[in-house]
Parts: C-alpha cells; structure tokens; sequence
C-alpha cells in the first residue's frame, strides 16, 4: 500500500467511526424519544377514555336514579287527579303514555351509556343482552360463545363490552353479512376475544392509510388502553375477522 | 496450497448468517406471511456463502477455477426479495407499479453491467449494479424508517422491521461507500483495495446478530376464527 492510500485508508476509517457514532447517538435518541411519546400518548388516551366512562356512569346513574323516580312520581301524581270530565281522562291516558315512552326512552339511553347488567353480573350476561336487543333491528345472526368464568377488572370488563358493541355496530352498518361469530377466552393469563362475519369485507391498510373509519380506531385506542394487541383480516369479499389479545388481571 | 489468513478471517467473519438462517427455518411456519421474503433473504445470503466456501476450498485443494459469478447471481436476486418485503412493510403504499418498475431497472443494470459495459462476463466483480442498487436500497430503507417512526404503536426497539432497517443502514451505507471507492480499481494497490473489503467484513457478525434479533422479533401468525 503506497503511503498516501494508508493516510487515505485511516481518514476514511476515522470518518466512518465519527459519522458511525452521530448515526448511533441520533437512532439512540429516536428510540428514547419515541418511547417517551408512546407513553404520553398511552396516558392521554387512558385518561380520555377514563373521563368518558366516568361520564357515562355519571350520567347512567343520574338518568336512572334520580330522572326514573321523578317521572314515574309525576305519572302516579297525574293518575290521582278526579276527573269527570272525559276529555281530560282521555288527556291523562294520553300524557301516561308519553311519560312511559319517555321512562323507556330513558331506560334505553341509561343502558346505552352503561348497562347495568354488567356493573351486576359481568361480561358475558352484558354481552348476550346486548345481542338480544339489538338482534330484531338487523338480519345479521349474532351469536357469542363465551367461556369466560368469574369476573375482571371493571374497566377491563366495560372496554371489552366497548370493543364488542363496537364490531357489532360496524358489522350492521358496513358489512352487509349474514353471520357474525364471537368467541371470548382465557388462554393462560390473556384474554381473546375473536370475531367473524361473512360479509363484504373491506381493505384494512387502504382504511387505516385515508384515515377513514372511525371504528377501526376506536378499537385500536380501546386495545391499546388495556395494553392488548389488535389483529384483523379482511378482505373485499371474504369477511372480516378480528382477534384481541388482552393481558388479564382478576377482579380482587 | 494452504488458505490465506484473510480467506480464513472471511469465512469466519460470515459464520453468524449460519446462525439467521437456522433461526429463520424455525421461524418460517410461525411469521406473518408478510416477513417471508426477509427469511428467504437470509436463507439465499446462507446459502450463497456456504457455495463461495465450498468453491474457494476447492480452489485452494484442487486448483478449480474461482469466479464471481455466484456472488453476481446473489446482487441480482437479493435485493428484490428486499424490496418485496419493504413493499408488504408499506413502501410504495402498496402500489405494485414501483416495485414491479424497480424490479425491472435494477435487472437492466445488472444485465448492463455485465453484458454492455464488461462484456459477455458474469464471472467478474462488477461495480455500477452494485452502487444502484445499495443506493435505492439504502433511500427505501431510510423511507420506511421514517414511516414506522410515524405510525408505529408499540415500542420501536421490540419492532423487527425497524431492526432490519437498521442491518441494512449498518450493511448498505458501508457497502455503497466501498463499491463507490474501489469503483475505479485501477487507482489503487490490490493491498489497499483488500484492506478496505476486510474492514468492511468486520461487521458482518453484527449485522447477521442483528437480522438474527429481527426474526426473533417477527410477530407470530394469529389464528382468527372463521366461519
């Protein structure tokens, strides 16, 4: 080697180490940066969930607390009024039907925001109810097997009866299937929960890339805020499948 | 005649692609269907070396003739299976005419390169092919870093495309400058041209280390239910 190509070879070497270091530091501090961001928005999104159900709860238990036995003291007062007159007795058959329209109406939004079945009983009774209930307004055979036993976290519990309600709305409104299938377990210390229809099916990364579906994200957020993995295989013609894997911890 | 230290240190310096590829068999049935090509990647380098070692053993034993056409066979069919699984990791945003389109370039360069511009030869080591393609593969990995870096949900260091986008950037910046250096061999001393290979072969272990991580990192194939 001639004397100029050894000063050559050490420069170029030195070059590489110093040009090799800044690239080492610079993907060292994306890695730190990055980290520290997944946890801040980890905890954004725990704590805007957190808000929103203590909301609904809030809400649920206004509605039905202390709305329900107003309406219902309002219906018993209207019925003790004497009436001759038959006017007004059709008048007050009249206003205790729109009073029970609107104690139904009120039942249906309580639940909505947060079933009381699954504060009571659990996962698993919450979701088959909900199935019943919405099972006449749509042509899609909804059917569950669960073999969950005994009870979690609640919060664990209403973000999988989020996840559930969820893929069951998007089913009814986007799929155009005839089936869906839902399977909930335990498989060591994770809960699965798998879904699956025969519908239209729908290009996942071409929804996810234009940002359009709302759905999808509100499941990756939910999944996300119980520390689960989100999985989904679709495609135009062939269904949609989801599977949700979910750490557990026993409800104390 | 017995085998030179520097023959011997290269061997030994791409021993570890044993030890991918190995780990790339174990894992083949369990991935994601979308890693695939990165293993064949790896099994394809495995292979590769382990042909180069049997043929200079044999030039070494038997006086049989050395050439480079099995390293020039390897440039052409490596870096679309690269590319493929860049493509199913979201470059080109799964549009198939970019990498059908740079599939077909890179077989032109190489085709140029070694029936145009060095003659009816593949037996020779070739410069222009190399330089192309380790310089868009080096602009595709740095892209698809950029986007794991915006999208990605989970922790970046447990992400085996991130790995493997660092291998590449560890394998192909190096590579390019050295291709790009020794492009015009006549300039320099066969000792220096030398040199620089070895310095380069230092980080094949690490980067075989770090592919070896990646698919230990790959995710495994989910069972769905189905109807």
């Amino acid at each position: 080697m001639y004397a100029i190509e050894k000063d050559f070879y050490t420069n170029l070497m030195v070059s590489l180490l110093v040009i090799g270091g800044i690239l080492l530091f610079f993907l060292l501090s994306i890695i730190r940066q990055q980290t520290r961001y997944k946890r801040l928005s980890q905890a954004k999104i725990n704590a805007e969930i957190a808000t929103l159900e203590k909301e609904r709860k809030r809400i649920a238990s206004d509605l039905h607390d202390e709305i329900g036995p107003m309406l219902s003291t309002i219906k018993l007062q209207i019925n003790h009024i004497d009436i001759e007159n038959e006017e007004d007795k059709l008048l007050i058959v009249k206003t205790n039907r729109y009073i029970d329209d609107v104690i139904q109406k009120m039942r249906e939004i309580s639940y909505n925001l947060l079933p009381n079945i699954l504060i009571r009983r659990g996962l698993t009774p919450a979701i088959i109810e909900f199935i019943d209930k919405v099972k006449d307004s749509t042509p899609i055979q909804i059917s569950l097997k669960s073999s969950l036993s005994g009870r979690l976290d609640i919060d664990l519990e209403v973000n999988i009866y989020r996840l559930v309600q969820e893929i069951i709305h998007n089913s009814i409104k986007h799929s155009k299937a005839n089936r869906l299938v839902m399977e909930l377990g335990m498989e060591s210390s994770i809960i699965r929960l798998a879904t699956a229809d025969d519908g239209i099916g729908f290009d996942f990364a071409h929804s996810m890339a234009n940002k359009s579906g709302l759905g999808l994200f509100n499941l990756q957020s939910r999944t996300d805020v119980m520390e689960g993995v989100f999985n989904i295989d679709s495609q135009k013609g062939k269904g949609t499948r989801f599977l949700f894997e979910i750490p557990f911890k026993a409800k104390a | 005649m017995p085998i030179p230290n520097n023959v011997l240190w290269g061997f030994f310096y791409s021993l570890p692609v044993f030890l991918s590829m190995i780990i790339a068999l174990v894992r083949f049935k369990k991935v994601v269907p979308e890693y695939h090509p990165f293993l064949y990647a790896i099994i394809l380098s495995a292979l590769t070396e382990l042909a180069r070692m049997i043929e200079i053993y044999l030039f070494y034993t038997y006086d049989t003739h050395v050439g480079y056409y099995i390293y020039n066979i390897y440039v052409l069919l490596y870096p679309p299976l690269c590319l493929w699984f860049m493509f199913n990791k979201g470059l080109f945003e799964g549009n198939k005419k970019w990498l059908y389109g740079t599939i077909i370039f890179w077989v032109l360069v190489w085709l140029t390169d070694h029936f145009v511009i060095n003659g009816i030869n593949i037996d020779n080591q070739t410069k222009l092919y190399r330089i192309v393609y380790s310089a868009m593969v080096c602009l595709f990995t740095i892209q698809l870093f950029n986007r794991l870096i915006v999208n990605e949900r989970k922790l970046l260091i447990k992400n085996a495309t991130f790995i493997i986008c660092c291998g590449w950037l560890l394998f192909f910046v190096p590579y390019l400058l050295m291709q790009s250096i020794s492009y015009k061999q006549s300039l320099y001393t066969m000792d220096f041209l030398k040199k620089i290979s070895a310095s380069w072969s230092i980080l094949l272990p690490f980067i075989y280390f770090i592919y070896s991580s990646a698919i230990l990192c790959m995710p495994s194939k989910k069972t769905f239910i189905q109807i």
